[in-house]
């Protein structure tokens, strides 16, 4: 946790008690809280100065050795445990805990997330498979949810992914993401195309027949 | 005899594709498409041979390549080959674009696996108390809520004939037996199986009359949304004015 404070500062009784308060508040919240409701919450005169508290107290947890920290996940802080105990957390949330995301599920969250809204025959498109029962198991797990409707013919759904998405994946926003350039790039390293197949665009009207058969 | 085969699971024709590119060391950007067809339509045959379902998109990708192959086959125009289409343009985008995105999904595995070793905090959301659910229903809003469920038999409109047996104090008993059970109960669900309108007109009696001993809270969220029945936290027998009653 960044927060910009000087190794030997002494918080104040003020922010002492600022950083018991907001302590309290990630204790007793089951969602992860925002900096600017924790400073809502507690009256902290800013943002910043919760962000510091919170920095304060995480120091504190590991400095004193706790079991657990302070995490930033979608778009707030939440207590949770760390990750050298998930063993033996692991074995209290013993078959309660659900199943791992297959691949496909995976898959099309990851192109949800990247290009929504986006309706089910763009999805398919990228994927080209059908994409039914994934959809409907990320939308049961409150993943993606339905955000809209498309123009076009019989105005498709749209889907979007949800915060619980953030919080499943323990991003911080949608920043937290894989940036898609750089796995692009990570690919050009293997097969440096000599030519580019793929010309630039304007020429693609050419006389070729792929347009016009259009077996799609 | 039995045995055992293990196959790589496809999630679908590109998935096969970027296998077979894989394996073969493929540059992506120059696909041997004759050779790509066939070791595409020999996997096809394997999965069949297994008595695996092979989906429709295997067939449709099966038949895109064929026409790619048969395409390239066609002698190009010497001097319009820089206009003209390369005939897998448009698969290679999709590879492409598929691969991004399958790679995405194995770092999104990733941060899945790393979050899942972490157990955020969970605690339940308290209770909530009834004052902090909406506000007190007037008279007029018990009345509007009444009209409803009045109105609602006369759709049914079933008729029946019953003395006029069932008095105020049986009703508050009985609305009292309900609420002893649980903390809160719906106001439609208090004239549940009641067809004869002396009986409901009875049961609203019985209500207000509770409301106004102080033994039954009305709630509701907004205008028009569903009455809700509590029992108040204070001693019910004592009333407002300090007078203790039943």
């Amino acid at each position: 946790m960044e927060t910009g404070m000087d190794e030997n500062t002494d918080i104040g009784i003020d922010d002492r008690s600022l950083a018991r308060e907001v302590e309290a508040l990630l204790f007793a919240s089951d969602t992860p809280l925002p900096a600017a409701k924790l400073a809502a919450l507690t009256g902290a005169p800013s943002s910043r100065r919760v962000l510091e508290a919170i920095g304060a107290l995480s120091k504190f947890y590991s400095e004193s050795e706790r079991g657990f920290t302070i995490v930033e996940v979608a778009g707030g802080y939440q207590l949770a445990t760390l990750p050298e105990f998930s063993a033996v957390v692991s074995r209290l949330f013993k078959g309660r805990k659900k199943a791992k995301l297959t691949l496909p599920a995976l898959e099309t969250l990851a192109i949800v997330a990247y290009k929504q809204p986006i309706g089910r025959m763009q999805i398919e498109a990228i994927r080209g498979v059908n994409c039914d029962g994934v959809l409907a198991t990320l939308i049961e797990r409150e993943l993606i949810s339905i955000s809209g409707r498309g123009d076009g013919v019989g105005k498709p759904y749209l889907y979007s992914t949800t915060k619980k998405f953030l919080e499943y994946l323990g991003l911080k926003d949608f920043g937290d993401l894989p940036n898609l350039d750089d796995l692009e790039r990570k690919f050009a390293l293997d097969a440096g195309p000599s030519k580019p197949l793929v010309p630039p665009p304007g020429s693609q009207t050419g006389s070729g027949g792929e347009a016009a058969t259009g077996e799609e | 005899m039995t045995y055992q085969v293990r196959l790589i699971q496809f999630e679908g024709p590109l998935d096969l594709l970027l296998h077979l590119i894989r394996r073969d060391k493929i540059n992506i950007y120059d696909i041997p498409i004759s050779h790509i067809t066939r070791e595409y339509l020999a996997y096809i045959e394997v999965m069949q041979e297994l008595e695996l379902e092979v989906a429709g998109e295997f067939f449709v990708m099966a038949a895109t390549l064929m026409r790619i192959k048969s395409q390239m086959l066609l002698p190009r125009h010497e001097g319009l080959e820089e206009e003209e289409a390369d005939p897998r343009e448009e698969l290679v985008k999709n590879l492409l674009e598929y691969r991004k995105f399958k790679e995405a999904a194995h770092q999104l595995a990733s941060k899945e696996e790393d979050r899942r070793k972490v157990f955020p905090r969970t605690a339940a959301a308290p209770v909530e108390e009834p004052e902090d659910e909406g506000f007190e229903v007037s008279l007029f809003d018990l009345l509007e809520a009444l009209q409803s469920v009045l109105k609602n038999i006369k759709q049914q409109s079933i008729y029946h004939v019953v003395p006029d047996s069932v008095t105020v104090e049986q009703k508050i008993e009985s609305i009292r037996a309900t609420l002893a059970r649980r903390s809160e109960v719906l106001f439609t669900e208090l004239f549940l199986g009641e067809f004869a309108k002396i009986e409901i007109i009875v049961t609203f009696l019985a209500i207000l009359e509770m409301v106004k001993l102080g033994e039954l809270v009305a709630r509701q969220m907004s205008h028009a949304a569903d009455i809700w029945l509590y029992k108040p936290r204070v001693d019910p027998y004592i009333d407002a004015n300090g007078n203790r009653h039943g």
